[in-house]
């Protein structure tokens, strides 16, 4: 409805007048977060596209349902446990006020980064498997989906893992760095964006 | 708590300071550097582009005379030249440049909210440049599979440039996604987070509006482009099937079997049709913000001009296959994307009332950029009402592939945004430099520009019309086509050698006014925007001094009754606005009826 409202303001009327609401910000927080969030929007519309391509070509008559390593299970898991170390440091650099990057909140970022890396590393044994199976791109759709559908999810992972050595790094040299639970947190909704990401990914190659 | 405005907040952002001539001019994270960055590296691949068109126009004029050009270089000629100017051209100078430029400065920020990030994107678009244009280098050279690289023949045998070169090409659109996705995070991240004080949403001018929408438009729809590129990169390179059916090539079954070249044809305009829109708005938006300063006239119907942006946003994204029709699709579905066409064309209608509405009984001084202003609105019109023609299923079938749709996209997508590119450069080069360009060399090329190019796209309809097929070679001998179809196509090619050349005017008056064109002061054009109102010109590091501006009023407060000057900037209290003898004009409201 504040968005309705602006819209329907009448900006030739009230000059002098300060809203009283507005001081620079249309939202409320930081800009690294509205950054993210528009992010995760181009994120949603990469994945929405290559899930809708997925279910047009899976109806064509050529397409041969694959058979999923069972490491992706396991994957899931690991990107879950991360996933979840992430929100756990996040609520601990934010208890700790500001840049209190306690031991717990090192240690949290450690087993995130690491159930990440064995996440990726995860998903290069079930290409593995695939091509040991004769499960090659371009064999079958179905197969190429997989390998493309895996490989642009870790690219983004990839991409985000710069961001959290980052946030390792400082924790380790910089722990009083007030902007250290803020990385955090983003990295923490990333991670969770992306296992929900690759929930649906998971889903649809296991439903096709 | 004192207001403290985010660009001014240390842990939002911190302003890089430089030091060094490397710093400040080649690795610069300053929004104006870049924006300058953009712009000339657009301008410079433009120009390629430009030639490229001068030759297959050289072809088309006067077939069996130029023997350099052969049927392979003139579909690669076509395919660089049509892929240039859409994207690393328009796209980048739209929004990379102007949108770099403007954004911070009409909004009364120091920089963008991440300028690393901004810094990045602009090199990873001159390496998607570099990338693109060293195809023209490798063995095959660059792709001729038509700017749209529809599969199957753009991945296929025959296709000039089908080893390296349509392998080149979608690497270089994927980087290029990659740039626009970091600056375009950053544009809409600023004019939602770094607004000075008093900058609310509905007191920006339309041009931060069309720019922050046509942005919004290219984050939701590159991916469209980056899905298919990958996908048709994976067919090309790896033997996929996504898109490439099971085919005989020369006498070969193909390696692929069961893809679907139609899905590419979704995915290409699912981005494509919003793309006409991500170059449109941002031009939409800077003739409206010309139209009012040149009419010395507040925007007529200013909200609905921002709603009218916000529903092409919207709608942009259901119309795409109006461009498909005759892939052979559902009646039903050509129904549906006809409709949708045409209620698309309500807004885009509505805008060109207001820019008219708003010239009716204005000041109008017919400066340079007025001209350029005056000369899109006409082309626009043309081009736009083509294109009511072209979104109903049965006109456009006979149509589709002739040169009405040559003639109809130039006008529409080619001339009316360069005309405003041009219009917004005459008008913003006094705050980029300090001076003045030369206002006799920018009357003549404008002229030139003008009738040049109605001189070469008008006539096309008609060649259209007459049932003269485009993407032909040479046209041989074909019955129904009269030799007049031939004397006009040598006419519309000698109307573009003269266009191209009188570019060389506006060259010319860019670097010569650098140093010897007349002063500018810091607001030439009596503009109220904010980008008018920096303490130097061309605003330094920062852009504001010391303290951020703050904003009272809208943007288009010209002309207002019982005020002593004909606008009022938008950093003047009510207070101090100077007010003609005897008026109870009290510096807030205007009498805008």
């Amino acid at each position: 409805m504040r968005i309705l409202q602006r819209l329907l303001a009448k900006p030739w009327e009230h000059a002098g007048e300060m809203d009283g609401i507005h001081g620079g910000n249309a939202v409320g927080r930081p800009a690294g977060r509205t950054g993210l969030y528009l992010f995760l929007g181009v994120i949603t519309s990469l994945f929405f596209l290559f899930s809708i391509s997925h279910q047009m070509r899976a109806g064509y008559p050529d397409w041969i349902a694959v058979s999923e390593p069972g490491i992706l299970w396991f994957n899931t898991g690991i990107l879950l446990l991360a996933s979840l170390a992430l929100q756990l440091a996040s609520k601990a650099a934010l208890r700790s006020k500001l840049g209190g990057a306690d031991a717990g909140v090192r240690n949290e970022l450690v087993a995130a980064t690491l159930f990440s890396l064995l996440f990726i590393a995860g998903q290069a044994y079930a290409w593995k498997l695939m091509i040991a199976a004769g499960l090659y791109a371009a064999g079958n759709p179905a197969n190429a989906y997989f390998y493309m559908f895996t490989a642009i999810h870790a690219a983004h992972l990839l991409g985000g893992m710069w961001f959290l050595f980052k946030a390792l790094r400082t924790a380790f040299i910089d722990p009083d760095d007030a902007a250290l639970p803020g990385r955090i947190g983003l990295c923490a909704t990333y991670w969770h964006f992306l296992l929900l990401v690759w929930a649906v990914l998971f889903y649809l190659l296991l439903s096709s | 708590m004192a207001y403290v405005a985010i660009a001014d907040r240390d842990h939002e952002q911190h302003l890089h300071d430089p030091q060094t001539f490397v710093t400040k001019y080649i690795w610069s994270q300053d929004h104006k550097v870049i924006a300058i960055q953009y712009s000339l590296t657009a301008i410079a691949v433009g120009l390629v582009a430009l030639v490229l068109s001068l030759g297959m126009r050289l072809q088309l004029g006067f077939p069996d005379t130029f023997s350099f050009i052969t049927p392979s270089e003139y579909y690669q000629a076509i395919t660089m030249h049509g892929m240039i100017m859409v994207i690393y051209l328009l796209t980048a100078l739209l929004l990379g440049g102007f949108g770099n430029y403007l954004i911070p400065l009409m909004c009364g920020a120091r920089d963008m909210v991440f300028p690393y990030m901004n810094m990045l994107s602009y090199w990873v678009y001159l390496l998607s440049v570099l990338v693109l244009c060293s195809s023209f280098f490798i063995s095959g050279g660059p792709t001729g599979a038509g700017w749209t690289l529809y599969p199957p023949q753009s991945v296929m045998p025959g296709t000039p440039g089908v080893g390296g070169g349509i392998v080149m090409m979608l690497i270089s659109l994927v980087l290029f996604i990659v740039a626009f996705t970091m600056g375009g995070l950053n544009y809409v991240t600023t004019v939602l987070q770094a607004r000075c004080r008093g900058m609310t949403m509905m007191r920006m001018p339309l041009a931060v509006w069309g720019i922050f929408t046509a942005t919004v438009l290219g984050l939701l729809a590159f991916p469209a482009l980056l899905v298919s590129g990958i996908m048709l990169l994976l067919d090309a390179l790896v033997g996929t099937s996504f898109f490439q059916p099971a085919m005989l090539s020369m006498g070969e079954e193909s390696r692929h079997a069961g893809g679907s070249p139609i899905l590419f044809q979704h995915l290409f305009w699912f981005f494509g049709h919003p793309e006409v829109y991500i170059v449109a708005l941002p031009a939409f938006g800077v003739i409206s913000d010309l139209v009012a300063v040149h009419a010395r006239k507040n925007i007529f119907g200013y909200r609905m001009m921002v709603w009218a942006i916000l529903s092409i946003g919207v709608i942009s994204f259901v119309v795409w296959a109006h461009h498909m029709y005759v892939s052979g699709m559902n009646p039903y579905f050509g129904f549906f994307f006809a409709t949708t066409t045409l209620i698309i064309a309500i807004p885009t209608a509505l805008k060109v009332y207001n820019w008219v509405l708003t010239l009716w009984r204005g000041n109008i001084h017919l400066t340079v950029p007025m001209l350029f202003v005056i000369g899109f609105i006409f082309t626009f019109i043309n081009g736009g009402i083509t294109g009511l023609f072209l979104g109903n299923v049965a006109v456009d079938m006979p149509l589709s592939d002739s040169y009405f749709i040559v003639g109809h996209f130039h006008m529409v997508m080619g001339v009316s945004p360069i005309l405003v590119i041009f219009g917004s450069i005459y008008h913003w080069y006094p705050k980029m430099t300090g001076r003045m360009l030369d206002d006799r060399l920018g009357r003549i090329h404008f002229w030139c520009t003008l009738f040049g190019t109605y001189a070469i796209y008008l006539p096309m309809h008609y060649l259209g019309i007459l049932g003269l097929p485009r993407r032909y070679y040479a046209m041989g001998d074909t019955s129904f086509i009269p030799d007049s179809a031939q004397a006009m196509n040598a006419g519309i090619s000698i109307a573009a050698l003269f266009v191209a050349l009188s570019q060389l005017i506006f060259l010319f008056n860019l670097a010569w006014s650098r140093k010897h064109g007349k002063p500018a002061g810091g607001n030439p054009w009596n503009a109220t925007t904010l980008e008018w109102q920096t303490p130097q010109t061309p605003p330094v590091h920062g852009n504001w001094g010391p303290d951020l501006p703050v904003v009272y009023r809208w943007a288009y407060d010209y002309s207002v009754p019982g005020a002593a000057q004909d606008f009022i900037p938008q950093t003047m209290a009510p207070e101090d606005v100077p007010k003609e003898a005897g008026s109870k004009y009290d510096g807030r409201e205007g009498d805008h009826s």
